[in-house]
C-alpha cells in the first residue's frame, strides 16, 4: 500500500468520527411495517402511510403521539403501536410514513 | 304636648329619609355617569377596534391578492413541468492490482509470454458517479421512472482510450469513461386490476437491471432492483408484466416476466436509403432476452426470491475460432436468493444484523458449426455466494459486510454491469472474498464505504461467451475502494 492510498484511508476513516446523526431509514420502516404490521391491518404499507398527510405525521412524532396517530390509521395494531418493540424503531417507522405520507408525492419504483 | 313632639319626631324622620334617598339618588347618578362613560369609552374603543379589523381586513384582501397574483406566477411557471428529481453523486478512490498466472494464455490457448507472471497496479484511480433521478406521476397506477448518469475516472484522457462497453447500451454508464451524461434507465409503470385477485403491472422503456437483490448491501442501499444479482447485471431495454401473487400465493409473492434486447446490429445510418434495416443479410443476429424474476416469500424480513433467465443468441464464437462475439446460441440462467434481516428480536446487534445466501447456475447451448465457452457442447456452470452484515459499533448506523463467492470453471452470469472496477467478481471462475464497511456521515445523505476485494482466479477471468475458461490469464485480483456519496 503506498503512502498516499494510506493517508487516503485515513482520511476516510476519521470520516467515521463525525458520524454525528443517526441513520433513520424509510425503507427499514417499510420492511418493519410488512413483518409486523401488513397482515394485522389487512393493508399494505403505502395504504397505511397514505392515510395521513406529512403535516399530520410531524405532528404527532413531535408531540411523542405517534403510536396514538399510527393507531388511528390501523386500530387493530393497537397493542403493536404500545409495545418496548414500536419504541425501540419508532424513527424507522416515521421516516416511512412520512415519505409515503398522502400528501409526500413519492413515486414508487417497480 | 304629646302630638306636638310627635310631629316633630315624624318630620325629623320625613326629612332624614328624604335625605338618604337624595344621597342613594345622587350616588345612583354618579354610578350611571360612570357607566355612561365607561360605555362611551367602550364605544371608542369598539370603533378603533372595528377601524383596525377593517384595516386588516383590507390588508389580508391585498394579501391574499398578491398571493393569488403570486400562485397563477407560480401555475405558468410549473405547468406541464411534471418531472421531479434526486440526486446521487458518488467520488471514490480505488487502488486495482491484477496479477497474471506464470503459465498466462491467451484467448486462443497459445502462452501468454507478454503478460506471464508480471503485476500490474493503479494505486490511484479516482472517479465520479453520477445519478440524476427522475420521477413522475399521474397518479398511484400511472407513474414514471427515469435516471441519466455520469460515470467517469479524473483526469479521463478519452481522446486516446476508448472504453468500447460505454457504446454498448447494456453497460454503458457502469464502468467509468468520460463525463457525458448517458440514459441509464427510463420507464413507466402502469398498474391495472387492483380488485382482481392478482393485480398486475405493465411497464416498457429502459428498465434497471442493476443493483438487484442483494448487490444493493454491498453498495450501501437499502432497497434493491428486483433482479437477481447472482445472474443479472445489466442495462436493458424491455417490456414487463408483472403478477401480483400476494392474494392468492404466499406474502410479498410476484412474478416479472421481462422481454428485450440487448444488441442490434442494424445499420443505423440515416442518410442511407434504407436506414435501419440488414440489406446485405450478413448481419450478425439481434440478441433478445427473457427475465423471469420471482418474489417467492417476503414479509419483511425474510425474503425468498427466484430467477430464470435466457439469452437467445449469445455472443460466442464459430468452430473455427475465427470470429469471436458472434451469435452461436442460447444461454440459460437460474438463481435462488435468500436473505434474512434481524437475527434476533431482543438483541440489538443481532436485529440489525443480515445474513444472505444464493445459488446459481449457468448453462450453454450452442448453434449447430459454433461453440461457446471453447466448446460445441452444453457446458453449465454453478456459483454459491452468501454474507453477513452486522453494525460497526463505531458510527451511528454503520455496518460491517463480509461476502464470499465460488463460481466452477463453465460459469458465466451476465453481470456485465457489476459496479466493480477490476469487473464482476460475481462472475468469477474461482473464489472471491471482500469485506467493506458502509457507515453514514449525515444520515442517509451523506455516507462512506470502505471495501477490499480480493479475487483468486481458477479459470480464465472472463464474463463472455466467446472464451475458453480453460486458458487461465489471471492468477488474481484486488481492488481497495474508498468513497463518500452524497443522496438527497
Amino acid at each position: 500500500m503506498t503512502s498516499f492510498t494510506k493517508t487516503a484511508m485515513v482520511a476516510l476513516l476519521s470520516l467515521s468520527v463525525l458520524s454525528s446523526s443517526a441513520f433513520a431509514d424509510a425503507e427499514k420502516g417499510k420492511k418493519l411495517y410488512q413483518k409486523n404490521l401488513k397482515e394485522t391491518c389487512g393493508f399494505s404499507g403505502g395504504v397505511f402511510a397514505a392515510k395521513f398527510k406529512q403535516a399530520d405525521w410531524d405532528k404527532a412524532y413531535k408531540a411523542g403521539t405517534l403510536d396514538k396517530k399510527m393507531t388511528e390509521a390501523c386500530p387493530s395494531g393497537k397493542a403493536y403501536f404500545e409495545s418496548d418493540k414500536f419504541k425501540k424503531t419508532e424513527e424507522h417507522m416515521y421516516n416511512f410514513v412520512h415519505d409515503f405520507a398522502k400528501d409526500s408525492g413519492n413515486i414508487p419504483s417497480c | 304636648m304629646i302630638i306636638k313632639h310627635l310631629s316633630l319626631v315624624a318630620a325629623l324622620s320625613i326629612g332624614t329619609i328624604i335625605h338618604a334617598d337624595e344621597a342613594a339618588l345622587q350616588k345612583q347618578i354618579e354610578m350611571l355617569m360612570k357607566r355612561i362613560e365607561q360605555l362611551e369609552k367602550s364605544h371608542g374603543t369598539i370603533v378603533q377596534t372595528q377601524t383596525t379589523l377593517q384595516e386588516m381586513q383590507s390588508t389580508l384582501k391585498e394579501e391574499q391578492s398578491a398571493q393569488s397574483d403570486l400562485l397563477s406566477k407560480v401555475n405558468a411557471q410549473s405547468a406541464n413541468d411534471n418531472i421531479k428529481w434526486d440526486i446521487d453523486l458518488r467520488s471514490a478512490f480505488h487502488s486495482i492490482d491484477y496479477h497474471y498466472a506464470d503459465d498466462a494464455k491467451d484467448r486462443t490457448g497459445a502462452a501468454d509470454t507478454v503478460h506471464a507472471g508480471k503485476k500490474y497496479s493503479n494505486d490511484s484511480l479516482f472517479t465520479n458517479r453520477l445519478w440524476l433521478g427522475m420521477g413522475s406521476k399521474v397518479n398511484d397506477d400511472l407513474f414514471f421512472s427515469g435516471q441519466v448518469a455520469a460515470n467517469y475516472y479524473w483526469g479521463a484522457d478519452n481522446a486516446t482510450h476508448q472504453n468500447m462497453s460505454q457504446d454498448m447500451g447494456w453497460e454503458s454508464s457502469s464502468s467509468p469513461h468520460d463525463a457525458d451524461l448517458r440514459l441509464r434507465q427510463a420507464y413507466f409503470v402502469y398498474k391495472f386490476g387492483n380488485d382482481w385477485d392478482v393485480p398486475m403491472t405493465f411497464s416498457a422503456g429502459r428498465r434497471a437491471a442493476v443493483d438487484g437483490f442483494l448487490a444493493n448491501l454491498r453498495e450501501g442501499t437499502q432497497k434493491p432492483g428486483s433482479p437477481l444479482a447472482h445472474i443479472t447485471n445489466v442495462e436493458v431495454d424491455g417490456a414487463m408484466v408483472q403478477f401480483n401473487l400476494d392474494k392468492v400465493f404466499l406474502p410479498g409473492s410476484y412474478l416479472k416476466v421481462v422481454y428485450g434486447r440487448s444488441y442490434d446490429s442494424i445499420n443505423e445510418n440515416a442518410m442511407s436509403t434504407t436506414p435501419y434495416v440488414d440489406t446485405t443479410g450478413s448481419l450478425d443476429k439481434k440478441v433478445d432476452f427473457l427475465v423471469l424474476p420471482m418474489s417467492i416469500y417476503d414479509n419483511g424480513a425474510s425474503k425468498l426470491m427466484a430467477e430464470y433467465a435466457m439469452i437467445i443468441n449469445a455472443k460466442g464464437d464459430t468452430v473455427a475460432g475465427t470470429m469471436p462475439g458472434v451469435a452461436a446460441g442460447t444461454a440459460h440462467y437460474g438463481a435462488l436468493s435468500y436473505q434474512l434481516d434481524g437475527l434476533n428480536e431482543d438483541i440489538d446487534f443481532l436485529n440489525d444484523s443480515t445474513v444472505f445466501a444464493s445459488v446459481a447456475m449457468t448453462s450453454t447451448d450452442p448453434d449447430s458449426g459454433y461453440q461457446m465457452l471453447g466448446s460445441t457442447d452444453s457446458k453449465n456452470g454453478y456459483s454459491f455466494w452468501a454474507g453477513v452484515l452486522f453494525p460497526d459499533m463505531i458510527s451511528n448506523g454503520g455496518r460491517f459486510g463480509l461476502e464470499y463467492n465460488y463460481g466452477s470453471k463453465y460459469w458465466t452470469p451476465m453481470t456485465w454491469a457489476e459496479d466493480s472496477v477490476i469487473g464482476s467478481k460475481l462472475a468469477t471462475r474461482g473464489n472471491a472474498y471482500e469485506g467493506y464497511w458502509n457507515f453514514p456521515i449525515v444520515g442517509k445523505n451523506l455516507t462512506a464505504q470502505l471495501r477490499y476485494t480480493y479475487i483468486d482466479h481458477n479459470y480464465r477471468s472472463s464474463i463472455s461467451f466467446m472464451d475458453d475458461p480453460s486458458f487461465k490469464n489471471l492468477d488474481h485480483s484486488q481492488e481497495l475502494r474508498a468513497f463518500v456519496r452524497y443522496q438527497y
